[in-house]
């Protein structure tokens, strides 16, 4: 099988050792990929900081916006549809360490958008945040703005 | 690895994208969310991401006929199909009834109203941001007029490269029948708290309709305005930069010129400079909008509605493209161009006491403003 330069292929590999096989033209859709494509002109490439679970999502993603069609936000929709906001911040932490700008942006609006009518708890379970308040500090940052917490 | 840990530089790449409300509740999550979103930095860098925010509500100000009479704010869902009214937001006007105001104009959700149109003498400005319960009462400029004999005309914007909120106030000394120039130009910022003068010289022409809102577009507020040379009067556009505090003139397409400005009002329609040209009989208006924003070619006649009812003043545009006006009878009507229908959405508001805007919320005057009452 002869390869035509615009097929050619590469290997990304997860941190948990997933091998996934894309076209390179799809890979840099990533920044970080395409700089160390540039520089070191690897074939497979480990993604040390990305999971095999993540990583197929953000394949995925960058798969459907390389035709370059504008009917991508019901795709967008569906692919981070989850139930699980944690899914959710591993595709935006991935997106920041292979440097997809529109993939970022839009996990961004997607976890602003589910983050926004919780509670102060809720919050704090999302982000895994322990409150370092005491109650009569808590209270009385709550006070200054109580409308808020209705 | 999952979700336990995000650097605070992506944790506010998220939440700049949550609304004033969202923010001010988690302040309580934990010590480093309190002074992350209570930073000034922080603030700033929301501000900036304003324009990327999708706004899909509109704001709808009137005063009812009631005796005091009363300020109503409601917020409405504009969508294609659909105009109802947001009932999670309650919005209660914070400044006593005894006062009427006139709305001057609104930017990033912060409304400049004065009651300059009704007591004429020693008058109000006020800063309001309902969104995050916000108000100041801007302090009167220290120059001491004469307010006998002189008109004050109003501009309200933001400057985007200091993130700094502004009022012009322009004073033109009466003369018979019109005023004498240049005004003497004014300039108040939230940020420093004070009224100075500008380094740029005054406008060299008046401004008709001293009691309408103008607008802010394009980083500018924007006025109706007039120039008399020999007799001959011309009319056009003044516009005052808030960047670079500027006065500049903006062509009226050529058929407009020559008409009344008393009779032309400046609204933005989709993001554009827009000038409504109403018919002497009240039964018709034209709008024409600014396509290419200083293009003077670029001005194209977008709207042409006439009613048997009589109309008011054009207000807005839905985001469906239907139009949002008066009528004669003091009703706020969602005109239909495609089918010349109307839908009657509030009735029973003072003559001239409607304003509609894009509905935005900002931390403006998060800092520098008092608590509202409620």
């Amino acid at each position: 099988m002869s390869k035509s330069p615009e097929k050619k292929l590469v290997t990304l590999k997860s941190s948990d050792k997933e091998e996934f096989v894309v076209e390179e033209s799809i890979a840099v859709t990533s920044e970080t990929i395409k700089n160390i494509i540039e520089d070191c002109g690897l074939e497979l490439i480990p993604l040390p900081n990305v999971d095999g679970k993540t990583l197929a999502k953000v394949i995925e993603y960058c798969t459907k916006h390389s035709t370059g069609s504008n009917d991508d936000s019901k795709f967008d929709d569906e692919c981070l549809d989850t139930k699980q906001l944690s899914v959710l911040v591993d595709m935006l932490l991935a997106a920041n360490y292979l440097n997809i700008k529109s993939l970022f942006e839009k996990v961004c609006t997607k976890i602003a958008d589910r983050i926004k009518d919780m509670s102060v708890e809720e919050v704090r379970e999302v982000f895994k945040i322990e409150n370092d308040f005491t109650p009569e500090e808590e209270k009385k940052i709550r006070d200054e703005h109580a409308w808020a917490h209705e | 690895m999952s979700g336990d840990y995000l650097p605070q530089e992506l944790l506010i790449q998220i939440l700049l994208w949550l609304p004033p409300k969202s923010l001010l509740r988690f302040r309580c999550v934990s010590k480093s969310w309190c002074s992350l979103i209570s930073s000034s930095n922080f603030i700033d860098i929301h501000t900036r991401n304003l324009p990327h925010v999708t706004n899909t509500r509109k704001l709808i100000r009137h005063c009812t006929t009631t005796s005091p009479r009363e300020e109503v704010y409601s917020v409405f869902f504009d969508n294609q199909s659909s105009f109802d009214r947001d009932d999670d937001v309650k919005i209660d006007f914070p400044f006593t009834s005894r006062t009427k105001y006139r709305i001057v104009g609104s930017c990033n959700g912060l409304i400049c109203l004065s009651d300059d149109a009704f007591s004429g003498y020693a008058y109000k400005i006020v800063l309001w941001n309902p969104s995050i319960r916000r108000k100041l009462t801007v302090p009167l400029p220290d120059i001491i007029l004469k307010n006998m004999g002189y008109m004050f005309v109003l501009g309200f914007g933001f400057d985007c490269k200091a993130n700094d909120y502004k009022i012009v106030r322009l004073s033109y000394k009466s003369a018979r029948n019109t005023s004498t120039l240049p005004p003497l130009v004014e300039v108040y910022s939230v940020k420093t708290g004070a009224w100075r003068h500008i380094s740029a010289p005054a406008p060299m022409c008046h401004i008709s309709g001293y009691f309408w809102p103008q607008v802010f577009v394009n980083g500018a507020a924007h006025w109706v305005a007039y120039s008399l040379n020999c007799g001959q009067l011309r009319s056009l556009i003044l516009s005052f930069d808030m960047c670079d505090e500027v006065f500049r003139e903006i062509m009226l397409p050529g058929c407009l010129a020559g008409e009344s400005p008393w009779y032309m009002g400046v609204v933005v329609i989709q993001d554009s400079l827009s000038v409504v040209d109403y018919d002497k009989s009240l039964n018709m208006l034209s709008v024409w909008v600014m396509k290419d924003y200083n293009v003077v070619e670029s001005w194209t006649k977008q709207y042409n509605i006439d009613s048997e009812v009589g109309l008011g003043i054009m207000l807005g545009v839905r985001r469906n493209g239907e139009v949002l006006l008066t009528t004669r009878n003091e009703e706020l009507v969602d005109y239909d161009m495609q089918t010349r229908g109307s839908m009657d959405l509030i009735t029973g508001g003072v003559k001239n006491s409607f304003f509609v805007d894009t509905y935005k919320e900002s931390f403006a005057l998060l800092f520098e403003g008092g608590k509202t009452r409620i």
